[in-house]
């Protein structure tokens, strides 16, 4: 197509990716393309030879974009009352892609010349599975956000009405303790590091924003995540292996153990996808039922227990030191929820010779859990002890 | 597992592994493997195609007329794709397509088994344009 040279651009402006075709029969008709910042343009092919292509241009919201995906409105509507006013056309090398030459035209230009045939119908069908983010999409969203990002999504057909506890307590919870551990910080800085957003319902999926270096590499994240992608793939004891090795400890295991034992139970597929805006790198990984029951029978052949010890500021609910056993029950102020368990003896005459002011006074306990998996001849056991403790002065 | 190295989740989940007739577009009446290579190879420095799925397929359509529409819009907008159609057979061992009903496309993504050159082409005839 002929272009008045009155309209012609110094440069395109527009730094643009191809991210999907919704019309490539023999060569891209119709693509979906970005710019930098995530905006939408909708690219039509009106020219094609050995040497270049000619594609015309308009952005589109996401709504007008389903319209005419949807065929609510033509393709060559759009066209012809483009939502900002403008068409670009752009000339692309076909050896290069690099672009060769660029016009804005009015919108008048398009519809006497015909560029979009008016019995163009687009025959692209949706994907169901929408809600699960695309791979550029999420790489995309990195980029703008400038934090890496991990995109949770756990489908079952139990979550198709609404979402269930076990969803958000015995998946997504674990999936944030696990980043926690591994990054090694606690709830006082959680809102400091983490970030959510992209929350879809039918069935669970959100965006978990990570940002924890502060810096524009994303080392310790980098490596964190692409730690907890590598357990979440893992299928085999040298997999395990591979990711205990490159972590300090293995308190996570016990979280990782409660996501494979909500997936088992709840016939649930959980994916996750990862994107790095530094690297580009794209990771996902989908958890099934399958997959979840071979992980968790090498975990509990490997393992026999795992131990934990963690520090919680709280003070002390109850102290029964006369039963057999004697026990505690202690509440975090961080985290804001109780924790019972027995006392380690070695702290005995400590707890009895201390003056402790129930529910008033501020400690820092040292609680070491024991997690043990589930055999076939018994269920899973947690134990909690205490094993120190300090009074914080005020 | 595949020919190339493709995009990530690429192909989609819906493409399936199919036994079909196809009919595609060929240069000359002798064909080669230049006629069988994905649009991602006719131009292999041009970045703009190297992450779009579709560009690593191999085109066909499940008919005659369907072929030849392509081939006249493809004509229309500048470039004469070939002079010749033909029919192959495609096997589920060949790779997994994805099929628009609408327009009769197929994009098949080619197993590493598959080399380009091992079509069977039958029926090859010019193009009538009218």
């Amino acid at each position: 197509m002929q272009i008045n040279s009155k309209y012609r651009l110094q440069n395109f402006p527009l730094k643009l990716r191809v991210i999907r075709a919704f019309d490539f029969e023999i060569e891209p008709i119709l693509l979906l393309e970005k710019d930098l910042i995530g905006n939408n343009f909708l690219s039509y092919l009106i020219f094609s030879d050995f040497e270049k292509e000619q594609r015309a241009y308009i952005q589109v919201s996401q709504e007008r974009l389903n319209e005419i995906l949807t065929n609510e409105i033509s393709l060559n509507s759009a066209f012809e009352k483009p939502e900002n006013e403008f068409i670009y056309i752009a000339e692309f090398s076909h050896n290069t892609g690099q672009t060769l030459d660029s016009f804005l035209v009015p919108v008048s230009l398009i519809s006497e010349a015909l560029v979009i045939p008016k019995n163009y119908v687009v025959n692209y069908e949706k994907p169901k599975n929408e809600v699960v983010l695309k791979e550029n999409d999420l790489l995309d969203f990195s980029e703008r956000k400038q934090k890496i990002v991990f995109d949770f999504y756990l489908q079952s057909q139990n979550l198709v009405n609404n979402i269930k506890p076990y969803a958000l307590y015995k998946v997504f919870t674990p999936i944030i303790e696990i980043i926690k551990n591994m990054l090694e910080f606690d709830n006082r800085n959680a809102d400091k590091y983490l970030a959510f957003s992209n929350l879809r319902q039918a069935s669970f999926g959100i965006t978990i924003e990570l940002n924890y270096s502060h810096d524009l590499f994303f080392q310790k994240e980098t490596t964190v995540i692409e730690n907890l992608i590598l357990l979440l793939n893992a299928q085999s004891k040298e997999d395990f292996e591979t990711v205990l090795h490159n972590t300090k400890n293995d308190n996570y295991l016990k979280h990782y153990i409660t996501i494979i034992k909500a997936i088992i139970d709840n016939n649930a597929d959980l994916h996750t996808a990862y994107a790095n805006p530094v690297t580009k790198d794209i990771k996902t990984n989908t958890l099934n039922k399958e997959r979840a029951e071979i992980a968790k029978k090498i975990i509990d052949e490997t393992l026999d227990v795992i131990e934990d010890v963690e520090e919680i500021k709280g003070t002390f609910l109850e102290i029964d030191i006369d039963r057999k056993e004697p026990s505690f029950k202690i509440y975090s102020f961080e985290d804001e929820f109780t924790v019972k368990g027995k006392f380690e003896l070695s702290i005995l005459d400590k707890v009895k010779n201390d003056f402790v002011n129930i529910g008033k006074e501020t400690y820092v306990f040292q609680i070491k859990t024991l997690y043990f998996p589930e055999t076939t001849l018994k269920s899973e056991e947690i134990k909690r002890y205490l094993i120190d403790y300090q009074k914080k002065s005020e | 597992m595949w020919k190339e190295k493709l995009p990530i989740n690429c192909p989609p989940s819906s493409a399936k592994e199919l036994d079909f007739e196809a009919y595609r577009i060929l240069k000359s009446e002798e064909p080669n493997e230049d006629d069988f290579l994905p649009y991602v190879y006719l131009h292999p420095e041009n970045e703009r195609y190297k992450t779009l799925c579709e560009a690593y397929a191999i085109s066909s359509f499940d008919s005659e007329n369907n072929a030849i529409k392509a081939w006249k819009g493809a004509l229309k907008r500048g470039k004469k794709i070939g002079s010749y159609i033909t029919k192959v057979e495609i096997s589920k061992t060949d790779g997994r397509n994805d099929f628009n009903p609408k327009s009769g496309h197929f994009s098949t993504w080619l197993y590493e088994s598959k080399n380009y050159d091992t079509f069977e082409c039958v029926n090859i005839k010019l193009i009538d344009a009218n």
